[in-house]
């Protein structure tokens, strides 16, 4: 009877898991390996063309492209979250929990109301150019919109509480007698962080680093707003696929790329001898 | 002669408004095991961080072999830390913790190995290089600790309760080891607990601290012999503590008059009628006699290698009885008659005049 209970409990979360993750992924993969045809509907003829055509150079372009704006997007973010997290974690646990607020805070809002705001901010006539232009640093206003710099900033903004979440829970966890142990040996600063926070804080950074990467690949509404859809990411592709051009099966072929991708950098993870409970963990 | 080699001056320390540490002055001597002894938030690891550098005094100054070294920074100090978590680097080997002071110093490699091993030898730990803190015991972590602070040569070490994590027994050879290998490498050490037995076994002096003083400074066979207060009477070891007043005296008697005990019989030091007197006599000082105080038996505690007599005096007073553990209680009447020798009697100067 305390059994059935159990069981039903867990009902929830499989029927959840079942048709809300794994049944629309099997769909992609089978989707993935389908034809087209010209209208926009699906034939069911099984083929490798989907995915052979992303050997295309302009796809290829595309991948390359995504994973260099990924790729400094993580950067960016590591290079903000670590000294924000090692600030936080020092204060007492009253101040950790209003600076944790704050981060969350901007969830709050829908993230594509938040990219229009931030137009307020890079546009021509935005906040950055009139203060710069008030303060004589510059003469005519700088093109910070349209362009990588604006995509990459929208990107940064948009996921640095995916890297500081988990990157915090790993710095907060560092015992603070163990900081206070290397700087008593001799250890300087940037030695401290090089030999004792940096390798305790892996998970958390690998954590992070797979939170804002593959989103970044994927948020295909910044590129398009902030960028103003000069700059095909793979996200934007993607949605390209579906909504535009109507070519399911090629979509869905590129999300699948995407989900191995993902599943590859996990894997490297764990190579390297992370943890995957740590991973999951915050 | 001994020879100073720290020096505190007029030390206050002080967090927001709430003073930590005031007026303290003290001498730390080359080569000696010094104990500071206090309940928790009396001040000692305070004390202990401000020697390290790692807490900044509020006013006063720190000197070490005569050198100022108040504003120096913890790492340019000759002096290293046993944290009371043993802090050891949990993603190094024990090699590279214990190797990690050398190499902050860009010792070279092969010269780093050989002094790692050489501590390892000085712990009892060989053939430990390879593996992790987590791997390891309670007490050899503790030991890597030492090793990983030693390899630098400080000329001070400071233990903040290093032993507090560890089980009785192996706490015990812990302070044996300590005291020996403190013994053995001539450093000064600086030791901190709240554990009187530890402080006992292992110090050359003890500090006794309260509320950021010190309340008493010496040996441990003089602070167990002749506490200066009621506070270090009760803190270190089992004690009979009495309150009187001299009830008359002579030249060279006093009689101390005890409510609720009886009379007791000092040397006259200057007293004078009706002076409040506290004196103090250890368990062991007691014996049980035909006559004398009277006293009513209320609990036998039984260690193995002692045993302790609760009793009571007719009008409800506790008084501690160190027994010859093989007097088994059946053998005890209900009634007891003590007895003391009037040397073994300590008058605390306590008296406020």
């Amino acid at each position: 009877m305390k059994k059935l209970f159990n069981f039903a409990l867990v009902v929830p979360v499989i029927i959840y898991s079942i048709f809300l993750i794994a049944l629309p992924i099997l769909y992609i993969f089978i989707l993935s390996f389908l034809k087209n045809d010209f209208y926009g509907g699906i034939i069911n003829e099984v083929t490798l063309n989907n995915y052979l055509s992303l050997l295309d150079f302009v796809y290829l372009k595309v991948f390359l492209k995504s994973f260099l704006v990924a790729l400094i997007t993580t950067i960016l973010c590591i290079i903000i979250a670590y000294p924000f997290c090692i600030f936080v974690s020092k204060k007492s646990s009253y101040a950790k929990k209003i600076f944790m607020t704050l981060v969350i805070i901007p969830f709050l809002t829908n993230s594509l109301i938040r990219t229009y705001g931030i137009i307020i901010l890079l546009r021509k006539e935005g906040i950055i150019n009139i203060l710069l232009q008030s303060l004589n640093i510059i003469d005519n206003p700088i093109q910070l919109m349209y362009n990588d710099f604006g995509i990459i900033f929208g990107m940064v903004y948009t996921l640095l509480p995916f890297m500081i979440l988990p990157l915090f829970s790993s710095v907060d966890k560092i015992n603070p007698s163990i900081i206070e142990a290397a700087s008593d040996l001799g250890a300087n600063k940037s030695k401290i962080f090089k030999e004792i926070i940096l390798p305790q804080t892996i998970p958390g950074l690998f954590n992070g680093s797979l939170m804002v990467f593959i989103p970044t690949i994927g948020f295909f509404f910044i590129s398009d707003i902030i960028g103003g859809g000069k700059l095909m990411l793979l996200g934007n592709l993607i949605k390209n696929q579906f909504l535009t051009a109507r070519n399911w099966p090629f979509g869905a072929a590129i999300s699948i790329i995407l989900i191995l991708i993902t599943f590859c950098l996990v894997k490297i993870y764990k190579k390297l001898g992370g943890d995957m409970d740590e991973l999951g963990g915050f | 002669m001994k020879r100073v080699l720290i020096e505190l001056k007029d030390i206050k320390k002080q967090y927001n408004n709430r003073v930590i540490i005031k007026d303290l002055d003290l001498n730390i001597y080359e080569g000696e095991f010094l104990t500071l002894l206090g309940s928790s938030g009396c001040g000692k690891t305070t004390i202990l961080r401000m020697i390290s550098g790692m807490e900044d005094v509020t006013s006063g100054s720190i000197f070490m072999n005569g050198k100022d070294i108040t504003s120096l920074e913890p790492m340019k100090r000759e002096i290293n830390t046993i944290f009371q978590n043993y802090a050891l680097f949990s993603h190094m080997s024990i090699e590279k913790n214990i190797g990690f002071g050398l190499k902050m110093k860009k010792v070279d490699k092969d010269e780093i190995k050989k002094e790692v091993k050489k501590m390892l030898s000085l712990i009892k730990l060989e053939g430990y290089e390879n593996r992790k803190p987590s791997q390891l015991s309670g007490g050899e972590q503790q030991r890597v600790a030492i090793a990983r602070a030693l390899i630098n040569n400080p000329k001070v070490l400071l233990l903040d309760e290093p032993l507090s994590a560890l089980d009785k027994k192996l706490r015990k050879e812990m302070e044996i080891e300590l005291k020996m290998l403190q013994q053995k490498l001539g450093i000064t050490f600086i030791y901190v607990t709240h554990d009187q037995e530890e402080a006992l076994t292992m110090s050359d002096r003890i500090i006794i601290l309260k509320n950021g003083k010190i309340e008493q400074i010496d040996t441990p066979q003089n602070i167990y012999k002749y506490p200066k207060s009621k506070y270090v009477a009760d803190f270190i070891g089992d004690s009979n503590i009495f309150d009187g007043y001299v009830k008359s005296y002579t030249k060279n008697k006093c009689i101390i008059k005890v409510d609720k005990v009886g009379e007791f019989e000092i040397e006259n030091k200057n007293y004078e009628e009706n002076d409040k007197v506290t004196i103090m006599i250890r368990p062991e000082n007691f014996r049980i006699a035909k006559k004398g105080l009277e006293v009513y038996k209320k609990e036998f505690i039984y260690n193995g290698s002692t045993a302790k007599l609760l009793c009571k005096t007719k009008d409800n007073f506790d008084i501690i009885v160190s027994i010859n553990p093989n007097d088994f209680q059946e053998e005890l009447e209900d009634v007891l008659y003590l007895e003391w020798d009037k040397e073994d009697i300590v008058v605390i100067n306590e008296k406020v005049v």
